[in-house]
C-alpha cells in the first residue's frame, strides 16, 4: 500500500470509531477495517497480559496474536451487548494456559527460597530497564516470585498491579465475583510475602 | 467462628484495605484492628512493601516498529493458516489416491506370491489398527483435557 492509500485507509479507519460492540457488528458484516481498529484498541493490553502470564516477550507477542485470530474466527459466537474485552480475555488466558502447559510450568513446585544470585537472571528480563540497580534487584526477586504463583493468582496480580484495574474491573474481566477477586489476591499476596521473606525487610 | 478463621478473614480484608477497595465503614474497622493486633499490623506492612515495589515496576514495552507490524502480521498468519489447510487437503487427496493405486496394483499383480500378499495384508491391517488406536486415544485425551485449548 502506498502513502496515499495508507492515509486514506487510516482516515476510513478513524471514521469507524465507535464502541467495541459497534465495531463487532461491522466485523460480523465482513468489515476488516473494524477488526483492525478493535485490535488497535486492545492490542497493548492483550500483549501485556500475555507477557505477565508467560514471562517471555516473543511468546507473549505470538500468543496475543493467536488470540486475535481465534477471536476473529469465533466472532459470530460473540453476543452483541456484552462487553468485548472479558470475552477476549477468556480466549487469551486459555491460549496462555495452553502455552504454559506445553512449557510444563503451570503446576511447577513453588521454591522455598529465591535464587542466591538474582543478577544472573537479569538477562532477557521482562521488566523495563530504567530502575536503579538495587531497586532492580528487589524487583527481579518480586518478579520471580510472581512467576512462581499458580496461574489464577498470577493473573490477578498482573491485572491489579501491572494493568492498574480496580477490583470491579478485574471481576468483569475474569467474570468472577468481587469476593473471589479479594480472596485470590489475598492468597497471592500471602504467598508472595512468604517467598519474599527476608528480601523486603532491608 | 474459630480464631484462625477469624484471623484469615482479617488478613483478607487487610489485603483489600491496602488497595482502598473496602467500603468506608470496613476501612475504619480494619484500621482499628490493625492498631490493636501486632500480627495483622506486620502483615499489612508486608503487603504495603510488596505493593510499593510493584507500583515502581513496569513491564518492558515493544519497539514501535513491532507494534506497527502487529496488525499486518495477524492477517499474514491467517492467510498462512488457510494456505496450510488447503495444502493439507490437497496432499491427503493425492496420498489417498496414490496409496489406493499402489495397493490395487500390488494385490492384483499375478507375479507377486500369495504369501507375500497375505503377509503385506496382515501388516497393513495391523498398521490400520495402530493408527485408529492412536487417533482414538488422542481424541479421548483432547476431550478430557484439564486445560482445554480455547474455551470460547
Amino acid at each position: 500500500m502506498n502513502i496515499i492509500g495508507l492515509c486514506a485507509y487510516n482516515k476510513s479507519k478513524r471514521d469507524l470509531i465507535g464502541n467495541d460492540n459497534d465495531l463487532i457488528e461491522k466485523i460480523k458484516n465482513g468489515d476488516k477495517r473494524a477488526f483492525d481498529l478493535l485490535v488497535d484498541r486492545h492490542k497493548k493490553r492483550a500483549y501485556f497480559t500475555a507477557l505477565g502470564l508467560l514471562g517471555e516477550s516473543e511468546l507473549a507477542y505470538d500468543i496475543s496474536q493467536d488470540a486475535w485470530i481465534a477471536a476473529y474466527n469465533a466472532m459470530d459466537r460473540f453476543e452483541l451487548g456484552k462487553p468485548f474485552y472479558p470475552w477476549f480475555h477468556t480466549i487469551l488466558r486459555n491460549l496462555c494456559k495452553n502455552a504454559l502447559r506445553h512449557r510444563d510450568v503451570v503446576n511447577r513446585v513453588v521454591p522455598t527460597h529465591m535464587e542466591d544470585n538474582p543478577e544472573k537472571q537479569y538477562e532477557g528480563s521482562v521488566l523495563a530497564p530504567e530502575s536503579l540497580v538495587e531497586q532492580r534487584e528487589i524487583k527481579e526477586y518480586l518478579w520471580k516470585a510472581i512467576e512462581c504463583l499458580p496461574l489464577e493468582h498470577r493473573e490477578i496480580v498482573i491485572l491489579l498491579h501491572f494493568q492498574n484495574l480496580s477490583y470491579a474491573e478485574i471481576s468483569e474481566t475474569l467474570k468472577i465475583p468481587i469476593g473471589t477477586v479479594m480472596s485470590r489476591l489475598y492468597y497471592a499476596r500471602k504467598k508472595l510475602a512468604g517467598l519474599l521473606e527476608g528480601v523486603l525487610d532491608d | 467462628m474459630t480464631n484462625s478463621r477469624r484471623h484469615l478473614d482479617w488478613e483478607e480484608k487487610i489485603s483489600a484495605y491496602i488497595d482502598g477497595e473496602l467500603p468506608p465503614d470496613q476501612m475504619i474497622k480494619v484500621e482499628e484492628h490493625i492498631a490493636l493486633c501486632n500480627s495483622c499490623r506486620d502483615f499489612a506492612d508486608k503487603l504495603r512493601k510488596i505493593k510499593g515495589v510493584t507500583e515502581k515496576m513496569k513491564l518492558a514495552d515493544l519497539p514501535d516498529l513491532q507494534w506497527r507490524k502487529y496488525n499486518s502480521q495477524i492477517y499474514n498468519r491467517v492467510e498462512r493458516s488457510i494456505g496450510w489447510i488447503i495444502f493439507t487437503i490437497g496432499a491427503v487427496i493425492l496420498l489417498a489416491f496414490g496409496g489406493f493405486q499402489a495397493f490395487r496394483a500390488f494385490f492384483t499383480d499375478p507375479e507377486v506370491p500369495i504369501m507375500i500378499k497375505i503377509g503385506s495384508g496382515v501388516i497393513g491391517i495391523g498398521l490400520i489398527i495402530l493408527l485408529v488406536s492412536v487417533i482414538r486415544e488422542t481424541i479421548f485425551r483432547h476431550r478430557h483435557e484439564r486445560y482445554k485449548e480455547v474455551d470460547i
